[in-house]
């Protein structure tokens, strides 16, 4: 009997250690774990050069990567995009809907069998919910913004980039990128059809990147940023979900990538 | 002990005594035991000190608030800011490959085996955290690769544990603002680092309870005797034998580490995995370099990258990759105790866990490789022959190995196998060269099948190397017997006094110039690398010097073997000429 209560006060004396040490730790954890903060609405940003002027869709120069931030600064930056064909002839890219995940397609980028400078998207299967790409804008409706972070695991502009056609990117393994016209990422490989809304030629990246949606004025040439749809940016927090002072205002400066 | 005598002899008598120096609570071992393969944990600790050291000292100047900013006055303007940097890095490198050499030492000769199956798995985890703590480290710098780091990493865990949880660990291990993420990061870094130092205390402790396992030239690759007799007549005392010992071992990893870096600066940008600076996004350099972490994550970069292995569930698609890479391998070891419980130590003893602790060993050598050489992979047929290859190879020459250990014979067909696929492993990595696709990634992937093949056969060369000269069934009921050290007889081999003498002389005043060169001479900020290789040759000198005391109070146990003592000395020579350059 004695014996029993003994071995009943050791457990309880564990159990005890192991409970206070455990309820020692939520305040910590609560301490360290930073607030998240709220949803904020998309800004109105208008596309302007470093010096202020803003910019007209027939400064952009075909198959060049520029590269800007929105929603918020210095954190999401997106490649601006006048795509075109080998000889430079802008293409017009057309609206479709896009699922939000998608298996990877492993065929060459679309820019190699069209005929016609027009893009036929098509039925693109997926899970995972779909979203209406807005497809290019300008003269031509050649011009297009995707996020420029990968959505694979997050490498950024110029992990991620546009290599134009007929330019291979460097130590790729996949011959789907071998003749270029795709948006590749440096980190692990993903690939992208640029000219099909950017959905994924090749894995691991599991969605299309991000889109943001533009908006051209035919009277003034110029481009505004106003929202962004496809995929989260960062695939867990939604893509303002920042401090309000962080979001950019209502200019947001483009610049030319060197070297893309 | 005999009685000192004057004032200095008396005074280290009471030192002596007061302070318990000839009876210290530590494990004792033979001189036999006097040998690097017995003391790789003490190159890690080494190591680590040595981080610790330049670490504290880095505290002085790193700014979280501007971490670019803070690295690039550090670099560039402070006196010595590029060395302690820079050693910073190439210690951290030390560490993680010794650690990986200790580990596998340890594998190979069943040291963890009973009683030290704690020592073993604490010893895991303390490799784990190394590699967090050395993670933590680089996403640090503020530079490309640190940003491409926090990256990676978050997508990692976003991608692994699901939308709440994942979102809650990144922010817990990289904030949500950019402008407070780095004294995060620097928080974590210095807190993992001192858990760091913690668990190598609980696996140095563990480990005295036992000492180091006994040689397997003493026990005959047999598990027992399981310690090192206490009582044994050839032991060496702690102090100052053993000390000094570790001591040689301290101040030469320390000064190899800094020369390597300082030859590493010298030699300018030759590889990012080599490059001793941070690579900002500003330098003329950053264009060469590719998204990619530290050599000792490249395997795991790689893993990332094959697609294959990614699950269709949003939210966990990455969750398949994260256990391969991080969760797997180490589990696998740390379950080597208790699945292997012979009584015998030589690896061919316990075939399985040989092919599979070997195999780790190799796919991380070849995922690394792998990984430098190409982006994603080019065919289901590379990753066949990339792993297939060696596993085959290792599995057959291993099984043969260990039934030659058993006293069987091979037969020709088995031999005949073994060479046949080898011949396979030569000329199949090849076949897509060969039939036409001759792109830069396919001849990465034949490179790193070749890589795996070769490593395979140096694999089974080692355990041949190791394999015990007889079989089982002969050597029953032999006794281990003690004393190797003795076994020379008093045959002259010549005086050692003069040339310990003169080189005694040699190196102590290498120390002394370096030193004041350091200090008086040379500017820090115009020739970094000069300063660093004059750090080096400090440390370098230091060790020469100490060998010579450590061999002077050792002579009458480890006689003098004639000219091959002159080895230890020669390598401060050659050390002293690549400096040298380096400082003109
Ligand atoms: S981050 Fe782009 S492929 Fe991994």
């Amino acid at each position: 009997m004695k014996v029993n209560r003994r071995e009943f006060l050791k457990l309880l004396g564990t159990v005890g250690i192991v409970g206070a040490v455990g309820g020692a730790l939520p305040p910590v954890v609560k301490y360290i774990t930073p607030p998240i903060p709220k949803e904020q609405p998309y800004p109105r940003s208008k596309l302007v050069w470093e010096d202020g002027s803003p910019v007209r869709a027939s400064e952009l120069e075909v198959n060049v990567m520029y590269k800007f931030y929105y929603p918020a600064k210095d954190d999401t930056p997106n490649m601006l995009l006048n795509l075109g064909d080998e000889n430079g002839n802008p293409i017009e890219i057309p609206p479709a809907r896009l699922p939000k995940m998608m298996d990877p397609i492993e065929e060459p980028p679309i820019i190699f069998k069209i005929e016609d400078n027009k893009v036929t998207i098509g039925e693109i299967p997926g899970r995972g919910g779909f979203y209406e790409f807005p497809g290019g804008v300008g003269p031509n409706r050649s011009i297009i913004a995707y996020s420029g972070i990968c959505q694979h695991f997050k490498c950024a502009i110029p992990a991620l980039a546009f290599y134009k056609p007929g330019k291979a990117p460097p130590l790729a393994a996949s011959n789907i990128a071998g003749k270029g016209g795709v948006v590749f990422c440096s980190c692990h490989g993903s690939i992208y059809d640029p000219y099909r809304g950017a959905i994924v030629l090749r894995a691991p990246a599991p969605r299309p990147l991000p889109v943001v949606i533009l908006e051209w004025d035919p009277t003034t040439d110029e481009l505004t940023a106003i929202g962004m749809a496809g995929p989260t940016i960062m695939g867990m927090f939604c893509n303002t979900c920042v401090e309000p002072d962080k979001l950019v205002g209502d200019k947001t400066v483009v610049t030319r990538v060197p070297g893309f | 002990m005999p009685k000192g005598r004057g004032l200095i002899g008396r005074l280290w008598d009471w030192i002596y005594e007061r302070s318990g120096l000839d009876h210290l609570p530590f494990f004792r071992v033979p001189y036999s035991y006097m040998k690097l393969e017995f003391w790789l944990g003490a190159l890690v600790a080494s190591s680590f000190m040595l981080l610790v050291i330049t670490g504290l000292l880095l505290l002085f100047y790193y700014n979280p608030a501007d971490p670019v900013g803070s690295n690039k006055a550090l670099i560039e303007e402070k006196p010595f800011g590029r060395l302690l940097l820079t050693t910073h890095l190439y210690a951290a490198h030390a560490m993680i490959l010794s650690a990986i050499i200790h580990f596998f030492r340890n594998f190979l000769v069943g040291a963890y085996k009973k009683p030290r199956e704690l020592v073993w798995i604490v010893g895991i985890i303390t490799g784990l955290i190394m590699i967090q703590t050395a993670f933590f480290g680089y996403s640090m710098v503020g530079d490309k690769i640190a940003q491409e780091a926090v990256a990676i990493g978050s997508g990692l865990v976003a991608d692994s544990f699901g939308t709440y949880w994942g979102k809650v660990l990144v922010a817990l291990a990289f904030g949500i603002e950019e402008e407070t993420r780095y004294f995060r990061l620097l928080a974590i870094h210095i807190i993992m680092a001192g858990l760091l130092g913690l668990l190598f205390a609980l696996h140095f402790g563990l480990f005295e309870q036992h000492g180091p396992q006994p040689d397997h030239r003493e026990t005959r690759w047999r598990r027992r005797p399981e310690k090192i007799s206490q009582d044994r007549k050839d032991l060496a005392p702690w102090f100052p034998v053993n000390l000094l010992y570790i001591l040689v071992v301290t101040l030469g990893i320390w000064g190899i580490i800094i020369l390597a870096n300082a030859v590493s600066q010298a030699a300018g940008f030759v590889h990012q995995l080599l490059y001793p600076l941070p690579i900002f996004e500003d330098s003329p350099i950053a264009e060469k370099a590719r998204p990619m972490p530290p050599w000792f994550l490249v395997y795991a970069f790689k893993i990332f990258q094959l697609d294959f292995l990614y699950l269709p569930y949003e939210g966990h698609a990455a969750l398949l990759i994260f256990i391969l890479a991080m969760v797997l391998p180490p589990l696998i070891l740390a379950i080597f105790p208790f699945v292997d419980k012979s009584e015998y130590t030589n690896p061919l003893h316990r075939p399985w866990i040989t092919i599979v602790g070997g195999l780790v060993l190799i796919y991380l050598i070849q995922l690394t490789i792998w990984g430098a050489l190409s982006i994603g992979y080019s065919s289901l047929y590379s990753v066949a022959i990339i792993f297939l290859l060696p596993a085959i190879i290792v599995i057959e020459g291993v099984l043969i190995m260990s039934n030659v250990v058993k006293g069987r014979k091979i037969t020709p067909l088995q031999f005949g196998l073994l060479m046949a696929v080898i011949l396979i492993g030569f000329i199949a990595p090849f076949l897509p060269v060969l039939l036409g696709e001759s792109t830069e990634a396919s001849w990465a992937d034949a490179a790193t099948a070749i890589i795996g093949v070769a490593g395979a056969i140096a694999y089974l060369g080692i355990l041949g190397a190791l394999m015990p000269e007889e079989s089982e069934s002969t050597a029953v009921g032999s006794s281990p017997t003690a004393s190797t050290s003795n076994r020379g007889s008093s045959e002259e081999r010549g005086d050692p006094s003069l040339f310990f003498m003169i080189t005694g002389i040699l190196e102590f005043a290498l120390i002394v110039f370096s030193g004041v060169f350091l200090g008086l001479v040379i500017d820090p900020i115009a020739n970094p690398a000069g300063a660093t290789a004059l750090w080096a040759l400090v440390f370098l000198g230091g060790y020469g010097l100490v060998h010579i005391l450590y061999r002077v109070l050792t002579l009458d146990k480890i006689p003098y073997k004639g000219p091959s003592e002159a080895i230890p000395h020669l390598l401060v020579l050659i050390a002293f000429l690549i400096a040298l350059p380096i400082i003109i």
